[in-house]
């Protein structure tokens, strides 16, 4: 009778351990990744107005080439546009940020008006892309059915500050989160 | 009962095994410096598990004894050994700490600055690490060695190996007036999975039990040491704001555990030949122990 008390409750605390065991090995079958994706974005002219684009992809990244099979589900966690150099640092104008998707909507747009170019340039004077739910959801739909490409623009107007020339370059960066079966 | 043990553990190792490939995934975007406060309270808590369950008694047979087993754990890791704060390239601030290990699935944190985001995997959620694994001892005129092996175990690409043995020797029998028994043991343990991870475990204690009819409480107080080899590879990520992280190429870690002291109480119920044991251990991470054991 003894012997078999100690036999259950052994073989209850193995079961136990072994149940332990398997919820344990399902915590390592899914992953959540964040992916880091950045794109350069450079104005050269001599007209009051112009815009420039830079491509977006998630291909880009090692990390989604990494995972993009296993994917369960992608979201949009933060996002930046920073100026890498401004010339002539007097340049003054409207300033329009925007992301849009790989069919041109758009997805996120913020507009500066009358500011100086190079007050945005350097890591502290970055622009933070901040989304609303309602823009996060739209994005992050599109994500999750398989777009890839997304644009982040700069367009300048009523500049002014400039003789000949000005030339505007930055980088937007943006980070995704990926939550992968692994 | 003999039978069930080998596949017992074979079967915990498959289950182990199957984790290698999806631990490597969480390493494989981390510097050496950030795997290893990554990866700390892993090694922490495989080195807490295997210097667990070394003995269940200070008493040792004074002409001859033997026993096989085996020993079931779970580990309680503390909150506060879920995240990190990590360190950053300049231009970079840790204005938040990010998930270890076991830190929480969305606790991987994202740091913005001059080169791009640079971004940390989650962890995998967990609070409760469960292990088992057998062990066989033999006694000889108050000395007992101990041993816990199980041959290479090849599953897929990955094979583990495992290997432990102690020595106690008990004390009191040369004070014969002493109302407990008393005995010291060091115990080494290895635990290799290839291509990943060697561990070595380190652990020296002093032990008193007391026997009540068929029932021994005892306790102890253990210093143990815990090294973890890690060996991976980098996945270059050309998109990290991370110079150091752009690049494919090999890493090897060294990190050691949080487990140095432990304080262990427990009990055990003796019938005959068999005798199940239960016991807590508190230190950097608590510990639960059961056994069942065979043997005189």
């Amino acid at each position: 009778m003894k012997k078999n008390i100690l036999m259950t409750g052994f073989v209850t605390a193995l079961f136990s351990a072994l149940l332990f065991n398997g919820c344990i090995t399902d915590a390592f079958n899914t992953l959540i990744q964040n992916v880091p994706i950045s794109s350069k974005v450079n104005i050269t002219s001599n007209q009051s107005s112009a815009s420039a684009a830079g491509t977006i992809n998630l291909d880009n990244s090692s990390i989604y080439q990494s995972y993009k099979d296993k994917i369960k589900s992608i979201t949009f966690a933060a996002g930046t546009f920073t100026a890498d150099s401004v010339y002539p640092s007097t340049l003054q104008g409207d300033i329009v940020v925007s992301l849009s998707n790989a069919s041109g909507q758009v997805i996120f747009s913020k507009t500066f008006t009358s500011v100086k170019p190079y007050e945005f340039i350097g890591d502290a004077n970055k622009f933070n892309l901040q989304l609303t739910d309602a823009e996060k959801a739209v994005l992050n739909t599109q994500l999750n059915a398989g777009s890839k490409i997304f644009t982040g623009t700069v367009e300048v107007k009523n500049l002014s500050g400039y003789t000949t020339s000005y030339t505007i370059i930055g980088h937007y960066d943006v980070a995704l989160t990926l939550e992968v079966n692994t | 009962m003999k039978k069930m043990i080998p596949y017992v553990f074979i079967f915990s190792f498959l289950l182990v095994s199957f984790s290698s490939a999806q631990v490597k995934d969480r390493f494989s975007y981390l510097n050496s410096t950030e795997v290893g406060k990554f990866a700390k309270p892993l090694a922490t808590s495989v080195g807490t598990a295997l210097n667990s369950g070394g003995f269940t008694t200070a008493a040792i047979p004074s002409l001859f004894g033997f026993s096989i087993g085996l020993r079931g754990m779970v580990i309680i890791v503390p909150d506060d050994q879920k995240t990190f704060t990590p360190t950053l390239p300049a231009g970079y601030t840790a204005d938040k700490k990010t998930a270890t290990i076991y830190g929480p699935k969305d606790g991987g944190a994202i740091y913005s600055g001059p080169n791009g985001y640079i971004t940390y995997p989650g962890g995998i959620g967990e609070s409760v690490i469960p292990m088992i694994f057998p062990q066989a001892t033999l006694s000889l005129l108050g000395t007992e060695a101990m041993i816990r092996y199980v041959p290479k175990i090849n599953i897929g690409e990955t094979n583990i190996d495992f290997f432990g043995f102690g020595i106690k020797h008990n004390v009191s029998q040369y004070f014969i007036l002493l109302p407990v028994d008393i005995a010291v043991q060091f115990l080494y343990n290895s635990l290799s999975v290839k291509d990943l991870a060697d561990i070595k475990n380190t652990a020296f204690n002093v032990e008193v039990s007391k026997t009540f009819g068929i029932v021994t409480a005892y306790g102890g107080l253990q210093f143990e040491h815990t090294k973890l080899d890690l060996n991976y590879k980098i996945k270059g990520d050309s998109q990290s704001g991370d110079p150091a992280l752009r690049e494919d190429y090999n890493i090897t870690a060294n990190v050691n555990g949080d487990n140095k002291v432990r304080m262990t109480i427990g009990g055990v119920l003796k019938l005959s030949f068999l005798s199940i044991n239960v016991d807590y251990s508190v230190g950097s991470q608590s510990t639960l122990v059961s056994g069942l054991t065979f043997g005189i």
